[in-house]
């Protein structure tokens, strides 16, 4: 077992050995995962940082290229991955990782993402707390699981077991000199929130036209915050930036809740928010699952927690499955 | 050439051809030797091409593989980049990338006959194809083209059109909406719809269109009713897209993104999607 503080303490070596780290600290009253210099100002407080590691991975807006057209000349946006650690970002974030990983780096890489990926350690610190909107156990995973770290810190009695989970992962202990532990960890905190996925593909699957629709998105204001803090939501715009001769085209995150989303100039296949709705439940439950075996929602509850309409994805599915 | 995912590669505008008032067709030459060298494609495939400083926008690649050195695409101007399109001249630099999505079934179809139903420029996603066809003409019975468009000066390809008219090999039909035609317009004056059912070509055929949705809906409803079978009925849809390669989340019909499962669908298939498009 080991304490926190020793851990901590390890930080400015591994950001001596080139790696820049990426941790939960306070910004005003907000606990935000950041790239940070002094680890001192890491906080673990928190529940559940309020942005999650696609901002990383896949950053709300990046240069793709750069073009001057005066010399004709195109030239990929610059190479902004470097050898990172993430530490203290929860279970359900990792596991979102192994989710976007799925989709980002499958037939089709990612270039981008995958190159941030490829040097990113995750080291993740498991939940000895839990709110009331966290459901991870619902859709798979839970406080204390692995899934898609490469280190996880399991509390045990006020300190940290340290359990290496992926080859990355032992490399990069193995580089640092953090030893794995073997004791048994806590328990995991009990969730209060429960949703049952049964029956929910299947019925997904054949009822695309239900007058639920309209019902359950009818407080959704298509603001797209649910969207932005989502950790599995990765839909993305491309546009360009220019001046008379010289700009940039960026990546930049969409959210299929804006009516621009499908607008085309022949026609828009998605009329009405709550065929945007639907298609935000269909993409997780059902489209993800059909395509890559995975459900594309980790149980998070940010969606839950910063609504600014209530609106609650568990009491939606429940609403879905449940008959009449 | 470097391998970032969205990074086009240059190309230069070769020709210009306006086809109508709003549709022109621009060849395009790819800038680098190697890239252009060993590059090759689907009849049914897309690209992206880029105005730098407008935007990226999703077009077909509407000549023939067997065409080598250059590809063509038809570009309706219907918005930024499309005007922007419209702006270029000769010489001017484009971005490329691609190809990209599922193609049209060709060998199977080997033996059969074949009907093209284009409307406007529904007919560049088929022009490929009816090339390819007609360069292995001996391999299919026989080969039938329905092409209609709102007005004579709507047509595309009217190089296409002559050359096809002059063969006796193919079966073609051009048609004009009612209040379309000119004095000088020989071809049949009614919706394509219509004018396939008129045509009414063996339904043992395979039967692939494109054009505006409102048609297509008709013509999947008029081979239906000549008694089509609907794995025979091939289209290729739009959808916004964006990324092309099935990654920003933006063309999905159900659980199929039109960029990377398609854009190729047989009626068969859509008729299992949700019907959102
Ligand atoms: C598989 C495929 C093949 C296509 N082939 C051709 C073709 O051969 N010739 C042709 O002229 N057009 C083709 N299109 C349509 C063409 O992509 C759009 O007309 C073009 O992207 C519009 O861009 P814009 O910047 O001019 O329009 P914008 O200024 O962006 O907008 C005009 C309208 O078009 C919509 N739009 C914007 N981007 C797209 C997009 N990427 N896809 C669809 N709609 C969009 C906008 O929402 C808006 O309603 C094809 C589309 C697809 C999906
Ligand atoms: S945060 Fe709430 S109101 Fe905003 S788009 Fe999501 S569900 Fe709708
Ligand atoms: S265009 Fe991005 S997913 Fe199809």
């Amino acid at each position: 077992m080991k304490q926190l503080q020793e851990i901590l303490s390890a930080i400015g070596s591994w950001q001596a050995k080139g790696y820049q780290v990426i941790a939960p600290v306070r910004r005003d009253n907000l606990i935000l995962l950041a790239r940070i210099e002094d680890p001192s100002l890491i906080n673990l407080d928190h529940i559940l940082t309020v942005n999650t590691l696609k901002d990383f991975m896949l950053p709300r807006c990046e240069t793709i290229l750069r073009f001057d057209l005066e010399k004709a000349c195109v030239e990929p946006g610059i190479d902004d991955s470097l050898p990172t650690i993430i530490f203290g970002s929860r279970p359900c974030d990792a596991a979102a990782l192994s989710i976007l990983d799925s989709i980002l780096i499958g037939d089709v890489v990612d270039s981008r993402y995958a190159k941030r990926r490829g040097q990113t350690v995750v080291l993740t610190v498991a939940c000895s707390r839990v709110d009331g909107a966290c459901f991870c156990k619902s859709m798979g995973y839970g406080p204390h699981d692995p899934t898609g770290s490469d280190i996880i810190l399991l509390p045990s009695q006020g300190g940290y077991l340290v359990r290496l989970i992926s080859e990355k992962g032992r490399q990069f202990a193995s580089d640092v000199g953090l030893e794995p532990d073997d004791a048994e960890a806590d328990p995991e905190p009990e969730l209060s929130r429960r949703v049952s996925t049964d029956g929910l593909k299947a019925w997904l699957d054949s009822n695309f036209e239900d007058p639920k629709w309209q019902v359950i998105s009818e407080n959704c204001v298509s603001c797209g915050t649910c969207y932005y803090l989502c950790p599995t939501c990765h839909c993305f715009d491309i546009a360009d930036e220019a001046g008379i001769s010289r700009g940039v085209r960026l990546r930049i995150w969409d959210c299929c809740s804006f009516s621009s989303f499908t607008k085309m100039a022949s026609h828009q296949p998605r009329v009405g928010k709550y065929a945007r709705y639907r298609q935000r439940v269909m993409h997780k439950f059902k489209y993800t699952v059909d395509n890559i075996g995975k459900v594309a929602c980790v149980g998070d509850g940010r969606c839950i927690r910063y609504c600014p309409y209530g609106v609650d994805i568990t009491e939606i599915l429940k609403a879905l499955v449940s008959g009449g | 050439m470097h391998n970032e995912t969205f990074v086009p590669t240059l190309a230069t505008i070769e020709d210009i051809r306006q086809e109508t008032p709003d549709i022109r067709s621009l060849r395009i030459v790819l800038d680098d030797e190697g890239f252009r060298q060993n590059f090759t494609f689907k009849h049914g495939q897309f690209c992206l091409i880029s105005v730098f400083g407008a935007g990226e926008a999703v077009f077909c690649l509407a000549s023939p593989p067997l065409w080598k050195d250059f590809v063509e695409i038809t570009v309706k101007e219907v918005g930024k980049v499309t005007s922007a399109i419209h702006d270029l001249e000769v010489g001017d630099k484009v971005g490329f990338r691609g190809p990209y999505g599922n193609s049209f079934p060709f060998e199977e179809n080997f033996g059969r006959n074949i009907v093209f139903v284009g409307g406007g420029i529904g007919i560049a996603p088929l022009r490929p194809l009816i090339w390819q066809t007609l360069a292995e003409r001996h391999k299919f019975k026989d080969v039938y083209i329905i092409y209609g468009a709102r007005s004579v000066s709507d047509l595309v390809y009217k190089e296409d059109l002559r050359k096809w008219a002059s063969r006796d090999d193919i079966k073609l039909t051009t048609t004009v909406d009612p209040g379309g035609e000119d004095e000088a317009w020989q071809g049949e004056v009614g919706l394509v719809p219509q004018i396939l059912e008129k045509v009414s070509p063996p339904t043992d055929s395979v039967l692939v269109t494109c054009g505006p949705l409102v048609m297509m809906k008709f013509v999947f409803l008029s081979a239906r009713k000549l008694g089509f079978d609907p794995n025979d009925v091939i289209t290729t849809l739009e959808m916004k897209m964006k990324c092309g390669v099935g990654t920003c989340g933006r063309c999905n019909i159900g659980n199929k993104y039109v960029c990377r499962d398609g854009p190729v669908f047989r009626l068969a298939e859509m008729e299992k999607l949700p019907n959102e498009f």
